[in-house]
């Protein structure tokens, strides 16, 4: 079956920032983490497929459509939900509605009002005046009264209280459930994804690092421990991200096997890795170890 | 004659212009309108005797009626909801361009209803004929407003409102300072050197000259045919610049 988003060789580049060479696909009716530090390309790629920002390379296709020759056919299957949802602040939530509703041949007006009842949204009441929460809740319900195919969420739990995070969560888990809609989800914030994601993609500096199923990844990246003298140049050339401290070193590695080869009868402690540990170790310079102690002591 | 797509592509588009339209007048609320039609009055008032500066406050209330949309999207930082509509970049230019020509449309029945009204009421003193009510008068009106809508818009689409109106601001000087030059080269010796408007009375002395060697209707015709090619260039400028610009 046709990938609803695939991303080809997307290049992009700004002034001190570039985006290189970034693949990977969406499958129908799954979630996708997209994950990396701040700055690390995520936004730029969220922005790429609605063709916000034009790519200086590469290609995109949503639901099989090239997001630029057909944007207008694309964009209408997308629901966008904004870390900071913009709104025409004056209007009421109805009427922020009304003047989004035309634009969407989709969209269903029934729909919507049951989603505002259902995520508690005051119709009535000016954008202006909603809490934050409470506009990512709008932004969504815009989004799945159109019946978009696919919702690209850039950030959206950032700063929400964790009530609301949670609730948000469970709801885009509930939204892929008829395999109609699909959703790509940018955020730094791991324990999001460990709940809800199917595949995660993770961008580094503009780099694609990995894009993978959730369980692949934490079947392949494990947590390795033992003690500083095992680290010769071999090894290290197989972990990702060494923490030093007084008692030995923590990294990170996806090649369990070779070490273990490498290692025989070495005293070697291996532990599942988390989304987080994955971000964190494989998020710093190889070669550059992170010291927790003064050795010079 | 056109075929399946391209008749497709066209009702696209005016659905799409239709929406944005739709989107501006609510945007665009009557408490907007009745502070603009206060300020108008109030400010029109003040300069209802002098025919050059009634004109730039006709024009003025073009102006803000063109921008006030693009500003308060400007402040909430709207640009990326409109984006992500559905909607191609070529067809929100086509709207924002539609939407000045009925802002200036209207500017222009305040200018020449507000001079009916206003002036005999506030300078009964005033003899001579109104600019507001010569055929001469009324095309200089739509040439300067559509003359300032075509420099704004692709400066407005490229750059955005803040970067836009920083270079707007340096053309109209421009603008100012040129104009104010010719009107003394051309014998004006009591012109400004430096007029806060460009003088109306230049443009004027031309459609004057295209009225008399072509006659009302001619003249007519070919100035709106004139403006129309403008705007034209100016919207495929604004879709240029608008499509090169990261939102």
């Amino acid at each position: 079956m046709e990938p609803i988003l695939e991303l080809r060789h997307v290049t992009k580049a700004y002034e001190g920032f570039t985006l290189e060479d970034v693949s990977f696909a969406l499958p129908r009716g799954y979630i996708m983490g997209l994950i990396g530090p701040n700055g690390a390309g995520k936004t730029t790629i969220v922005k790429s497929i609605l063709n916000l920002v034009r790519i200086d390379g590469g290609e995109i296709r949503v639901a099989g459509l090239d997001h630029r020759r057909d944007e207008v056919d694309v964009r209408s299957r997308i629901g966008f939900v904004h870390e900071n949802p913009r709104f025409h602040d004056a209007l009421t939530v109805e009427r922020a509605a009304a003047v989004i509703a035309p634009f969407y041949p989709t969209w269903d007006r029934a729909e919507f009002g049951r989603l505002a009842a259902e995520f508690g949204l005051p119709r009535r009441q000016r954008v202006r005046t909603l809490s934050r929460g409470q506009r990512t809740r709008f932004a969504l319900a815009v989004a799945l009264a159109h019946r978009a195919e696919l919702l690209l969420l850039d950030e959206p739990s950032s700063g929400l209280d964790p009530v609301f995070r949670r609730e948000l969560l469970d709801r885009l888990s509930g939204v892929i459930e008829g395999g109609h809609t699909s959703v790509l989800f940018s955020t730094h914030i791991t324990a999001d994804l460990d709940r809800i994601a199917d595949y995660v993609t993770f961008v580094r500096q503009g780099r694609l690092v990995f894009s993978a199923a959730k369980d692949d990844v934490r079947e392949r990246w494990v947590l390795v421990k033992g003690g500083t003298e095992l680290l010769t140049d071999e090894v290290r050339a197989r972990l990702a991200g060494i923490v030093v401290h007084e008692f030995g070193f923590t990294a990170l590695t996806g090649d369990l096997a070779g070490l273990r080869a490498l290692l025989a009868g070495a005293q070697l402690v291996v532990e599942p890795a988390t989304l987080e540990d994955v971000l964190f170790y494989t998020g710093r310079r190889a070669h550059d170890d992170l010291r927790l102690y003064d050795d010079r002591r | 004659m056109t075929t399946d797509a391209e008749g497709a592509a066209r009702a696209e588009t005016a659905r799409g212009v239709w929406a944005l339209l739709r989107k501006d007048l609510r945007v665009f609320d009557t408490r907007d309108a009745a502070v603009f039609l206060a300020l108008y009055v109030l400010v029109g008032a003040q300069v209802a005797r002098w025919d050059e500066a009634f004109f730039w406050v006709g024009v003025g209330l073009a102006g803000g009626l063109v921008a006030i949309v693009p500003i308060v999207e400007w402040l909430l930082e709207a640009d990326r909801l409109l984006g992500s509509l559905p909607v191609r970049r070529s067809t929100i230019v086509i709207a924002r361009y539609v939407s000045a020509a009925v802002a200036c449309a209207v500017a222009a029945g305040f200018w020449m209803a507000g001079g009916r009204l206003l002036v005999p009421l506030l300078s009964p003193a005033r003899t001579g004929p109104a600019m507001w009510e010569s055929l001469d008068g009324v095309l200089t009106f739509f040439v300067v407003t559509t003359g300032l809508v075509a420099i704004f818009l692709p400066l407005y689409f490229r750059l955005a409102l803040g970067r836009a109106s920083m270079a707007f601001g340096a053309v109209y000087l421009a603008l100012c300072v040129g104009s104010s030059a010719i009107a003394r080269a051309a014998g004006a010796a009591t012109a400004p050197r430096l007029a806060l408007a460009p003088p109306s009375s230049l443009v004027r002395l031309g459609v004057d000259a295209l009225v008399a060697r072509l006659g009302a209707p001619a003249a007519t015709a070919l100035i709106v045919a004139g403006l129309a090619a403008l705007l034209s260039f100016s919207g495929w400028l604004a879709v240029k610049g608008f499509e090169r610009r990261d939102l």
